[in-house]
Order: C-alpha cells, then structure tokens, then sequence
C-alpha cells in the first residue's frame, strides 16, 4: 500500500475527541496542513467561520472521529452533508466501531467513506496515509466555494 | 470482509473501459462478483431489481460512468442518492471528464468519490486498482 507522504499544502479539518488520534493523524500526514478542532458544534463554527473561526481555511477534506450512536455526532454529520455552502467537501468519518447498523447510519447521512480505526497504531497510521493519497492525490475534488 | 464475496456494480457503456476496469479489478486479492450494464436504464432496473435483474443481489459498490445512453450518469446517482434504500451503496464516479462543473454537481448529488479516467493506459490501471485498495481493502463498506 501506499506509503509515500500525501500531496503538501492540502488543508484538512479533523474533528478529534483524544490527543492519541491527533498525534496518529498528524505523523500520517505529513506536509499537509492539518487544522483539528475537538469539539462537535467547533467545526460547524469553523466551517461557517464564526467567532473566532472568522479566519478558517476552507478545507479540501474533513475527518470526523465519530460515534455514530451518539445523537450530536449524526446531527454533525447530517448539517455538514445537508448545507449548500459546504456539503460537497467530502467527509470521511473515522470510526472505532464496526457494527453494521453504525457503518449504514454514516452512509445513509452522506458520509463520503467510513473508516473503522485500527487498533493497531502503525495499521492506524496506515489507514489514514492510504485516506490521504486516496482522496488528495486521486480523487478529484471539488473546488473550493 | 465477513462477506465472502463483494458485489460490485459497474455501470459503463465503452466495451474497451469495461474490459480493462474489470480485468484491473479482478487482479485484485479482494474475492468480488463484478456485474456490468451499459445504460442508465438498464443500471436504474438493476438496482430496483426490476425485469430480467429480478433476483440480482444489491451492489456493496457501484462504478459509475457519467456519460451514458438512454439515461444519463448524472440521473442514476441523482435517482440512487435520493432512494432510502439505495442511497447507502457508495458510488465512485470514474468519468473521462475533469471538468469543474461535473466534479461539483457529482459532490453536490453525494457521489461518493469523482475520479478521473487518465489517458495512460498504466495510470488508468493503476487508479482502477487503487479504487479496490481503498474501498475495498480500507474503507468499511455497508455490507
């Protein structure tokens, strides 16, 4: 699989609730620069540029730790997918759950991938490298609003 | 992969893209059953499971042309992301378009993902089999 550093300069929001994802996320990226928030309603703010997000870069892709059964997170999921301004950038959530009920809760919300996090570090780190040169180097995106 | 088999839909109408998307994706190490239509009319039966596709399983992943006889790409995902039902199968578009205006209306519908086919033959390979690495060896599916 790939291990190469992901294209430099792209800029991704994370959505993480523990430091041991970021610092995971943050050795898989590389160059990338990445902006993490830790808290639901924060990236809503940072995507809208409110308060003190007023400045907030428009992301390419946005990584979102999730529970998805946890009310909040789906309603993040859900106002992220449903609002014009936003929705298009794809939103790839990042799961330690594996049920199925969770995986189609995601999709049925628009998520555009879900990942179940490995609990292994180095097969964490993977993943998310394989995310990255994934969707930063193949995949077209859509460009920015 | 707790299902043996991943169904994959593949929704092209070029003879010469279907051969070489299927044969990529069948050097993969993931065990798959690859269906193919070659018209939006004939993919929208498929996945209603209407006429002579009576009985076929449900796509774990769809490929998707956009440009396409009878029914347009563009009007299956519409259709697919708009069903409660079908809207949970992800839809990678891989299109020989690039442009701007199709990438965005792709993400707006919720195509999962938009790749463009490369003129190379070797990169096109490679981009069909990174397609199975990444949603098929990666990314949870709703299976």
């Amino acid at each position: 699989m790939h291990t190469e550093a992901p294209t430099a300069a792209a800029e991704i929001l994370l959505l993480a609730q523990h430091d041991y994802d970021v610092a995971v996320i943050k050795r898989a990226t590389g160059a990338s620069y990445v902006n993490v928030v830790a808290k639901c309603p924060n990236v809503l703010s940072w995507l809208r540029r409110q308060g003190e997000y007023d400045r907030a870069a428009r992301p390419d892709l946005i990584l979102l730790d999730l529970d998805l059964s946890n009310d909040d997170d789906c309603e993040l999921l859900s106002e992220i997918k449903e609002d014009p301004d936003f929705k298009r950038i794809p939103v790839v959530v990042l799961a330690s759950s594996e049920s199925h009920e969770n995986i189609f809760q995601a999709y049925s919300l628009n998520a555009n991938a879900y990942i179940c996090k490995p609990t292994d570090r180095e097969e964490y780190v993977r993943v998310i490298r394989a995310t990255l040169h994934f969707w930063l180097a193949l995949a077209k995106l859509p460009r920015k609003l | 992969m707790t299902s043996p088999k991943l169904q994959v839909l593949l929704i092209e109408d070029n003879p010469g893209d279907v051969y070489l998307i299927t044969h990529a994706l069948n050097l993969g190490a993931v065990p798959k059953s690859i269906d193919v239509v070659n018209d939006g009319e004939a993919a929208l039966s498929y996945l209603h499971r209407r006429g002579r596709f009576r009985g076929v399983h449900r796509p774990d992943l769809v490929v998707l042309d956009l440009n396409l006889p009878r029914v347009d790409g563009r009007k299956v995902l519409a259709e697919l992301k708009t069903n409660p039902v079908l809207m949970t199968i992800p839809v990678v578009i891989l299109s020989s378009s690039s442009e701007p205006s199709d990438i965005a209306a792709a993400y707006e519908r919720h195509a999962n993902c938009f790749l463009t086919k490369p003129w190379d033959l070797i990169e096109y390979l490679d981009l069909v089999r990174a397609i199975e690495d990444y949603w098929m060896g990666c990314v949870a599916l709703p299976v």
